[in-house]
């Protein structure tokens, strides 16, 4: 069973979606949910998820999961789509690159005045401090902050890497990069159910 | 609901960042505590704070974790913001 969400859903060209349409192969059919669920993986990964009817709300005619791609971890969100805005990944991608590159130089920054914090705290007149003299809350807690922080940086150039090199469906990736169906997220959810 | 094997999540990025603005906030408190000559008592409402902080953190990963929209776990996270800004404005001013 297939779905297209610009003829199945309503959603115009105009909208949100543009001329480009998007098929989904839904999973296995469950009615038990009473209400549509799919699963949206971005960059061009096999589309998967449910799809079940909602007979109690006419407004709400589905409901889908997709992938988080802040994250790139098989961790859909639920999410209506009824009601949201629905726009293409080009903005998303461009914002996590930007987003890692300020990251990077922040990181930078951070790396150096963290260097100086490290040196007087285990330093102090040409010697190292004793165990007396140093600020171990401190220390440690300067030691996981910047574990943290490489942590963060690493999951950021993960993220982008994600998005512009293993994307695709084949394998490809940087070509696809500014496809337009290869991923949407949905920016304003509002309550409705 | 149909929330099956796809629905758990690792938030590593937003776990990432509370554990860091906890952490942060932790220090801030430590200090405070040292430049008071260790009077718990000035820093009571601040440990007050800090500890609703990790519980909104904790309850926003919890739910983010476990496939929740965003009208669920978003109000954990903007309490979660709301409180460290709070926090690091009154330590601040202590």
């Amino acid at each position: 069973m297939c779905i297209t969400l610009h003829s199945q859903f309503g959603l115009g060209g105009d909208m949100s979606l543009g001329s480009a349409s998007r098929t989904l192969t839904p999973l296995p059919f469950t009615t038990s949910d009473c209400q549509f669920e799919f699963l949206l993986v971005p960059l061009d990964c096999p589309v998967t998820g449910y799809v079940a009817p909602v007979p109690s709300n006419p407004e709400v005619r589905f409901r889908f999961r997709f992938q988080d791609a802040t994250t790139l971890f098989p961790s859909p969100s639920v999410l209506g789509l009824s009601f949201a805005m629905v726009y293409f990944s080009t903005d998303f991608r461009i914002c996590s690159l930007l987003a890692l590159s300020l990251q990077s130089m922040l990181y930078g920054i951070y790396l150096i005045t963290s260097g100086s914090c490290a040196v007087a705290l285990t330093r102090v007149n040409g010697r190292w401090r004793s165990r007396r003299e140093m600020q171990l809350p401190f220390l440690f807690a300067g030691l996981f902050l910047f574990l943290n922080m490489t942590c963060g940086l690493c999951i950021q150039f993960y993220s982008c890497l994600a998005l512009f090199v293993h994307g695709g469906s084949d394998g490809s990736g940087f070509p696809n990069t500014f496809s337009h169906s290869s991923m949407i997220q949905v920016r304003y959810i509002p309550r409705w159910c | 609901m149909v929330l099956g094997a796809h629905t758990k999540k690792t938030p590593y990025k937003s776990t990432q960042l509370l554990c860091q603005s906890a952490t942060g906030d932790f220090v801030l408190i430590y200090r405070t505590f040292i430049v008071y000559r260790r009077n718990w008592k000035v820093i009571a409402p601040c440990v007050i704070l800090w500890l609703a902080d990790i519980a909104c953190a904790g309850r926003a990963s919890q739910l983010k974790a476990t496939g929740a929209s965003f009208d669920q776990f978003g109000p954990w996270f903007t309490a979660f913001w709301v409180l460290t800004v709070a926090h690091n404005i009154m330590i601040t001013c202590k």
